[in-house]
């Protein structure tokens, strides 16, 4: 009976002390943070720095992450077994990326890793990620903007769009001789800038397909508006479209299955649809308006299009369904260029406001309108395909020059001037 | 009645028998006593002759005398004896009275010696009783105090009571206050510690207000962060990340600077969940 109340004795001392454990620890509640980029180090890559560059340069530039200067840095691990996370810790950021490049050949052998400075002192939350590629040498931005990638999806939680790219017209006036017109795919950072048209008319209004691979574009090289679509890759081309009057404004379906386009051979430019394998149209608005810039909603049951049906040009949505249309836009005398950004909820479009035109975004559930741009001399937006970033051209010293504005107008970047003007661009699906 | 007092009485007791005994064999010579004297002459008879008759007549007078003097003799004898006893029994009788007055006195005496017992006694029993008395008394007073003592004691530990409980009520409240002041404490450091790691909070973009992780954060006295480990994940690792990261970044955290308050925030339980940012 002793050892039976001598039991209970200590049941009870370790419940109380146990419960009393538990009452222990305070509760408390984070719900507030900060808006802020995150702080991150890109070490330079030993052995050859241009990586790192592009890296730094791309999520520098995206706005979600501020880049430690280069200069500052005073500890150069190569691999994560070199790095001294006190050190780090001091300097304020919260990830590491470092790397080490070696030739071979015609191809170098990349390692790399991402690592979390406040989880590095325990070994067993160490969130490393190291991994190896082998590029061929010429490839190496593309690598570069991969690795951007990693980075901005571990972390972000969001998918990176270094990757992507742009496809827009070049307008060249070389001294003496013709306009040359240039259709150019080119990185989203401006590099790598490929011809995969080159004419001597006009090129006008490209469109990616949903895959990235082709584009779609219009162009005047027979002397008249025809519709095409062209493999990147392979420069491969077809003709869709060459009816009388207007060819234009192609747009891809979500399913890449059709194009939506403007014709304007019933008398007035109309949106049809033009089904890619059986080629044939569908008319979808009626009237004697100008109807023209379709955009599809990303379910593909609806388009959004710029028509003049009220009077001036205002952005319009037609059901694909029962062909039902709605106003979307009621401020300003004038709207166009309209597309959805990703998530549906939002439109990314041109508002002209008392002669400026900006590149704005129209909150589709509100109605409200915010401007991204401020100069007055945009147009042609193109959202990325994160629905974070528009892509638009601009008019900058007399030059058509490309730049690119998050929607909530904190990142604004001027791409690479060309020799020319640039014109129509188009930001690319991811890879 | 004690020992030595029986043996005191007994003695005595043997004492004047012995005396009273010794006092028989002692000849008492009374006023009056005919001294009892028996004469040890020698009978000198004077032979003379006498004739047969004579003789006869003489032997009868004398033996008559004889007779008359045995007689006489007896008669004295008997007067004697009488006497005697008289004496004897006079003597008894003295004897008897001095017994009796002996015993008398004996007996007054054991009265006396009983009477003095008694006294003795009494006087023990009164010494007792007023021993007890007093006792009783001194008891009683004693009582009497003890209870005035009692009631005094009573009356003071009552007040001593009531001051107790008023101190412990003022404690009480005191202590209640104490913890009111320290619960504000708490609070108020609480909220310090919340700011602090917010301000550190990198909210990612892609607010889910309904996730939310739950750390378990370990202190060192000065609020240096020991530890940060996640206990339950949001579901969302970038959140999760973002919080364990900001815990550290803000580390140290305000905390109290004494001891036993401190000791509450030595292990801290976070919820982070991006309802939004600070103003």
């Amino acid at each position: 009976m002793m050892v039976n109340q001598a039991c209970r004795g200590f049941l009870l001392f370790f419940v109380v002390c146990f419960t009393g454990l538990a009452h222990a620890s305070l509760n408390l509640e984070l719900t507030q943070g900060i808006d802020a980029a995150i702080p991150i180090a890109i070490v330079p890559f030993k052995g050859n720095d241009t990586l790192s560059q592009i890296i730094q340069t791309d999520l520098q530039n995206s706005g979600h992450f501020k880049v430690m200067a280069k200069q500052e840095i005073e500890a150069f691990p190569a691999s994560p077994d070199d790095v001294n996370f006190a050190y780090w810790k001091k300097t304020g950021v919260n990830a590491l990326v470092v790397g080490k490049i070696d030739s071979q050949g015609d191809n170098y052998q990349v390692t790399f890793s991402i690592l979390d400075v406040f989880h590095g002192s325990d070994p067993q939350n160490q969130v490393t990620n190291t991994k190896v590629f082998t590029v061929k040498k010429a490839d190496i931005r593309q690598l570069a903007h991969h690795l951007s990638d990693l980075v901005y999806e571990q972390l972000t939680g969001e998918k990176g769009i270094f990757s992507t790219r742009i496809a827009y017209v070049l307008i060249e006036h070389p001294q003496g001789m013709p306009t040359k017109y240039a259709l150019v795919v080119a990185d989203v950072d401006g590099f790598n800038p490929k011809p995969l048209l080159i004419s001597d008319e006009p090129i006008m209004s490209p469109s990616w397909s949903p895959d990235g691979r082709e584009l779609a574009y219009v162009s005047f090289e027979n002397n008249r508006a025809e519709i095409y679509r062209s493999e990147v890759a392979s420069g491969k081309r077809e003709l869709l479209t060459s009816y009388p009057g207007i060819n234009g404004a192609p747009a891809w379906s979500p399913d890449g299955q059709k194009l939506a386009i403007v014709l304007s051979k019933s008398g007035y430019p109309k949106i049809y649809t033009y089904d890619l394998s059986t080629k044939l149209l569908s008319q979808i608005t009626q009237g004697s308006s100008i109807d023209t810039e379709p955009s599809f909603a990303p379910d593909g049951n609806s388009l959004v299009f710029t028509s003049d049906r009220g009077g001036s040009p205002q952005i319009y949505q037609v059901n694909l369904s029962d062909f039902d249309i709605q106003r979307l836009t009621f401020d300003g005398s004038y709207n166009s260029s309209a597309s959805y950004t990703s998530d549906g909820k939002n439109l990314v479009l041109l508002h002209r406001d008392g002669g400026l035109f900006n590149i704005a975004i129209l909150d589709l559930g509100s109605g409200k309108v915010t401007n991204l741009t401020h100069s007055g001399l945009s147009e042609s937006p193109s959202v990325a395909p994160n629905g974070k970033m528009v892509l638009y051209g601009s008019l900058y010293g007399g030059s058509g020059i490309l730049g690119i504005v998050s929607v909530d107008g904190q990142v604004r970047l001027q791409l690479p001037s060309r020799d020319g003007d640039v014109q129509g661009p188009v930001w690319s699906p991811y890879a | 009645m004690n020992n030595r007092g029986y043996k005191l009485a007994f003695f005595l007791s043997v004492l004047l028998h012995v005396g009273a005994i010794a006092g028989l064999f002692i000849e008492l010579k009374a006023p009056n006593d005919v001294p009892l004297r028996v004469e040890n002459k020698p009978n000198i008879i004077h032979a003379v002759a006498i004739n047969q008759e004579t003789i006869n007549a003489e032997i009868e007078k004398i033996s008559q005398q004889k007779a008359q003097q045995k007689q006489a003799q007896l008669t004295l004898q008997r007067e004697l004896a009488q006497q005697a006893l008289q004496i004897k029994q006079q003597a008894a009788e003295k004897i008897k009275l001095q017994e009796s007055a002996a015993k008398l006195q004996h007996d007054y005496q054991q009265k006396i010696v009983d009477l003095k017992k008694q006294q003795a006694k009494k006087n023990q029993l009164d010494a007792k009783q007023r021993h007890t008395v007093k006792k009783e008394s001194s008891k009683q007073t004693a009582s009497k105090q003890q209870q005035k003592d009692r009631e005094q004691i009573n009356l003071a530990k009552r007040e001593a009571d009531e001051k107790l409980l008023q101190e412990q009520v003022a404690k009480e409240q005191q202590e209640r206050q104490r913890l009111r002041g320290e619960q504000q404490v708490i609070e108020k450091y609480k909220g310090l510690i919340v700011k602090a790691i917010g301000q550190q909070w990198l909210v990612p973009k892609n607010l889910d207000k309904s996730l939310a992780c739950n750390l378990l954060v370990t202190l060192a006295p000065g609020g240096s962060v020991l530890s940060a480990t996640l206990i339950k994940t949001s579901g969302d690792s970038v959140l999760d990340r973002s919080a364990i990261a900001a815990v550290f970044k803000a580390s140290p955290l305000p905390v109290p600077t004494e001891s036993e308050l401190f000791d509450k925030f030595r292990e801290l339980r976070l919820t982070v969940r991006p309802e939004g940012f600070l103003s």
